[in-house]
């Protein structure tokens, strides 16, 4: 039954995380002074995998939280490394139409 | 036909995906799950139901679910057990059910399907007596 509904929220999950890493990408590629908006974004990021039972996405999205809790800004390559980590198994889990520059 | 009653979770989640997520995998064990995406419509299921059991995220955009759960407690006088649902340290969802003077805590890295298995262990499976 799990297994079911994992598959059945799977492309909902892989959205969602997609729309949450934008919107820290943006927020790091603008310079912005908002490490606390990137920390939430990713500590949903890691509820939401946890829940679906992608215990190593949810990790990947921990560490990045962790990262910016600990730096307490967002000029750091750890941050950067960790999304870009994210991005990648998020296409693997589902691969994004039209491919990926 | 007799309706079998069965018990009631409450949810509360600022994660939509999360909550429709739990619903799925508690309803397919037999519970009564209600939802709240924010502190109104917490207001409201509380006002309509007598839920069994509430599970409460802890860092929604409102307020953090342990500050809001401890006026359920000892504010509104909810009887039901209240557990944390977080993706959080384990120590620190531990300190703040303590502070917060509720239930427990159920760590989300856990996953649903043992999630389930801790809410069976709280309230026993989902018919109602």
């Amino acid at each position: 039954m799990i297994d079911e509904i994992r598959a059945k929220f799977l492309p909902r999950f892989v959205s969602t995380a997609r729309q949450r890493l934008e919107h820290a990408s943006q927020l790091i590629a603008d310079g912005a002074t908002a490490a606390p908006s990137i920390a939430a974004d990713l500590h949903t990021i890691a509820g939401e995998a946890s829940i679906m039972g992608l215990h190593d996405v949810a990790e990947m999205a921990r560490e990045g939280e962790r990262a910016v809790r600990i730096v307490g800004g967002v000029d750091d390559g750890g941050i950067v490394m960790a999304l870009y980590k994210l991005w990648r198994r998020l296409d693997e889990l589902s691969p994004p139409r039209g491919g990926r520059a | 036909m007799i309706a079998v009653k069965r018990k009631q979770i409450l949810i509360v989640d600022d994660s939509a995906l999360v909550l429709d997520v739990m619903r799925a995998a508690l309803d397919a064990a037999g519970y009564e799950v209600l939802v709240a995406n924010d502190l109104a419509q917490l207001e409201q299921h509380r006002l309509q139901h007598r839920p069994d059991l509430v599970l409460m995220d802890v860092q929604m955009p409102e307020a953090f679910g342990d500050d809001v759960a401890m006026v359920l407690r000892a504010a509104r006088e909810v009887e039901a057990p209240i557990y944390l649902l977080s993706t959080l340290d384990e120590a620190e969802l531990r300190r703040r059910a303590a502070d917060a003077e509720i239930d427990g805590f159920i760590s989300k890295q856990i996953g649903a399907e043992a999630i389930v298995q801790r809410v069976q262990q709280i309230i026993g499976t989902g018919e109602a007596l």
